[in-house]
């Protein structure tokens, strides 16, 4: 369980977080939407404790989140960077192993816990030796996130994980990743701008814009009863055009 | 570009050096070879950009120790006997013993400048003694010889008393005469043995046959420069000069020196000068002959090149690694090593004179200055310009401070780290050939002595290699970089 109370974050005069109030419950998917800048990137650094609140606080599992204490946080939160974030300099074996290493596992350990995403993923094991260049986007995505799940964390948070994709790619991903995520029965916090990916992913979603959550519930309820006018809008603005849906 | 500033450095260099220096006194006693020695002296110094003043004839040994002592004078050439029997009144003849006994006095001597000049006896060799006498202990068989000894030997303590002691035996006849005029008196008969030194001028030109020592009393009375250190403190690079002549002027030289003024009428300075030049010229031949040690130069290079430049490393690159992990820190370990940057390389060798002397020392340290600017800047622009996801990505890990520079961030920056110390050790190269200024060997060596004898093909020999070596160090980074750079950084 993430609570989040009274949560607010300033960057000088800019408020990239409005204060915030939301619960997000155990083992489900929570798609945080919105256009970029909306504050969704800062919220999951303010949950897993990179940055300190200015205001309000996030509680997991009974316990506030600091930065004092960010690294214990660390082992309980896999968080995949837009991007994915792999270490240009490690091969995909190395980079999803390094939170292994660095706290101690033993090999075997690590290499069970390894063939295991591997399986998960459906990747191949010759990728393992190969550097971030020399992987595709989607095998780079996979990577990143296999490397968040080593330590076998209780939540996951992901920064627009498929932004970078090409869309087949993208597709196929997002089938994956739900199938994943049903499969591990993680609390997941992904950020998207992505509406359709949202509503295809998450059980609930959060709807932000300018630092402020207009609305939190299921995809169908935001469909059905919009909070204001921004919402509908923002719902619908990725909607194909009136032809395409004619045609269709 | 790069060549042009090089050899204007080096054309400035020795009127820097001008510039610093200053103000001498050379004295001397009153005695042909001691005006001689001082003149030379005074002459290399000149050479030097000083300015001299000839403080020349300053009567008997004590009168000169005096003034040395009292800062009258700076430098006058001396005798290791003298010094030890009449000033030290020490049974001691090494220069390293007598350095010893000096120290209270904040004096010193050099080694010896080549030649022995020590009391000898002599007769005609016209006279009725050739032949029969080659010994001095075998002076008793003669005791109606009359002899001419000068002023200064018949009274010191280890004069005329002392040798009758250890010769055990006592000249009846002795007459206390000035040194030019006992060969006056020699050569008109008066007189048939006279005490002289062994670089006399008229040794050849009378024709004198030397007496041996064969109880060995004379002590060693090689001739040295015998200075105050106060000056030396301030005039180093003069000093590390004058002394290179230690060596050059042997016995046959001075009776030749001695002769130019006393027999050829030359004046000290004309002596002198005809000395120096040939001295120097004989240096020039002898040094375009040898060409130059270049395996030992490339030695010395080497070593101050890379004794910097692992010092240099050393301590970079935590303190770039510092200034990375704290803001102002960092500003301030970045404006310091600029500022470091800043001193003319040559003015930075002068201010290191003081502390640390001349020679390789402060030429590492120079050198170990240098190099830390390039390195420290390099890794602290490595590590804040990485990706602030990647760091971001790291944290998320749960790696610590430390793993995360161990793991992420000095690898990820050592691409930029590699660049700063490549720069570091290629800068070095160059400047290293300023450290032969104050005499810390390597490819500057020939380069300031072509500078000196105003020769482009000496200094070629020094400024050659150097380059070659910035090249090959080029090269050798290049393989270095392949070989230390994570793989994943290269593709």
């Amino acid at each position: 369980m993430i609570e989040i109370k009274g949560l607010s974050k300033n960057y000088g005069s800019v408020k990239a977080l409005q204060p915030l109030n939301l619960r997000l419950s155990v083992g489900k998917t929570h798609v945080c939407l919105g256009s970029s800048g909306c504050g969704k990137s800062t919220l999951l650094r303010l949950i897993c404790g990179l940055i300190e609140p200015t205001e309000g606080e996030v509680i997991i599992n009974g316990k506030k989140v600091s930065t004092s204490s960010q690294r214990k946080t660390a082992l309980n939160i896999g968080y995949v960077i837009q991007e994915g974030g792999l270490f240009p300099h490690l091969t995909a074996k190395e980079n999803i192993e390094l939170a292994a290493k660095v706290n101690g596992w033993n090999k075997i350990n690590i290499k069970k816990r390894r063939s295991y995403l591997m399986e998960l993923m459906t990747m191949k094991e010759s990728l393992l030796e190969k550097f971030p260049k020399q992987l595709s986007g989607g095998q780079r995505q996979r990577f990143s996130l296999m490397r968040a799940l080593m330590l076998d964390p209780e939540i996951i948070l992901m920064d627009e994980p498929l932004g970078a994709l090409d869309p087949v790619v993208r597709s196929h991903l997002q089938i994956e990743l739900k199938d994943i995520f049903e499969k591990l029965n993680k609390t997941v916090v992904m950020v998207t701008h992505d509406v359709w990916e949202g509503a295809f992913l998450g059980d609930t979603i959060s709807l932000f814009d300018q630092g402020q959550l207009l609305q939190h519930g299921k995809f169908s309820d935001l469909m059905t009863s919009p909070a204001n006018s921004f919402v509908s809008s923002f719902l619908k603005a990725q909607w194909p055009p009136k032809e395409v849906m004619e045609w269709l | 570009m790069k060549f042009i500033l090089f050899f204007s450095i080096f054309y400035i260099a020795p009127h820097l050096f001008a510039g610093l220096s200053g103000h001498v006194r050379v004295g001397s006693k009153v005695f042909t070879e001691s005006y001689v020695l001082a003149e030379i002296i005074s002459q290399v110094l000149e050479r030097q950009g000083l300015t001299v003043e000839r403080r020349f004839g300053l009567g008997a040994t004590g009168i000169a120790f005096e003034s040395l002592k009292n800062n009258e004078i700076d430098i006058l050439p001396e005798y290791t006997g003298t010094i030890a029997q009449a000033i030290l009144k020490k049974e001691i003849s090494t220069v390293s013993e007598i350095n010893k006994e000096l120290a209270p006095y904040d004096l010193t001597i050099s080694k010896s400048l080549g030649f022995n000049n020590t009391y000898v006896f002599g007769f005609l060799k016209k006279s009725k003694l050739y032949g029969k006498i080659t010994k001095m202990t075998e002076l008793k068989n003669y005791p109606d010889l009359k002899y001419s000894v000068d002023h200064e030997f018949s009274r010191r303590k280890d004069g005329l008393k002392a040798l009758e002691r250890h010769y055990n035996y006592e000249f009846k006849h002795v007459s206390e005469l000035d040194h030019n005029l006992a060969y006056q008196v020699l050569e008109e008969g008066q007189v048939d043995i006279i005490n002289l030194y062994s670089t006399d001028a008229k040794i050849k030109k009378i024709g004198i046959e030397l007496i041996e020592d064969d109880l060995s009393f004379f002590p060693n009375y090689d001739a040295v420069a015998f200075a105050s250190k106060k000056w030396i403190k301030k005039n180093q690079l003069a000093w590390q000069k004058l002394i290179e002549i230690q060596g050059a002027i042997d016995e046959k030289a001075m009776v030749e020196l001695n002769a130019m003024v006393e027999l050829d009428k030359l004046s000290f300075a004309q002596a002198a000068r005809r000395f120096l030049n040939s001295y120097y010229k004989e240096n020039r031949m002898l040094k375009k002959k040898k060409k130059f040690d270049l395996i030992k130069l490339t030695q010395e290079h080497l070593f101050l090149v890379f004794i910097s430049l692992i010092a240099s490393i050393c301590v970079a690159l935590p303190l770039g690694i510092l200034g990375s992990l704290h803001s102002v820190l960092g500003q301030g370990i970045l404006t310091i090593s600029g500022l470091l940057q800043t001193i003319p390389s040559l003015a930075l060798l002068c201010f290191l004179i003081p502390f640390f002397g001349i020679g390789t020392p402060p030429a590492l340290i120079a050198l170990f200055l240098y190099g830390l600017l390039p390195i420290v800047r390099n890794t602290y622009v490595g590590l804040t310009q990485i990706e602030s996801g990647l760091k971001e990505s790291a944290r998320s890990l749960g790696l610590s401070r430390w793993q995360q520079l161990r793991f992420v961030e000095l690898p990820l920056a050592m691409p930029s780290i590699l660049a700063g110390i490549k720069t570091s050790a290629i800068i070095n190269v160059g400047t290293a050939t300023l450290a032969s200024f104050i005499g810390a060997g390597g490819y500057g060596t020939p380069i300031v002595t072509g500078l000196a004898l105003n020769e482009t093909s000496i200094m070629l020999y020094g400024a050659l290699p150097a380059a070659g070596l910035a090249v090959i160090l080029h090269c050798l980074f290049e393989f270095i970089d392949r070989w230390v750079l994570p793989k994943g950084l290269r593709i």
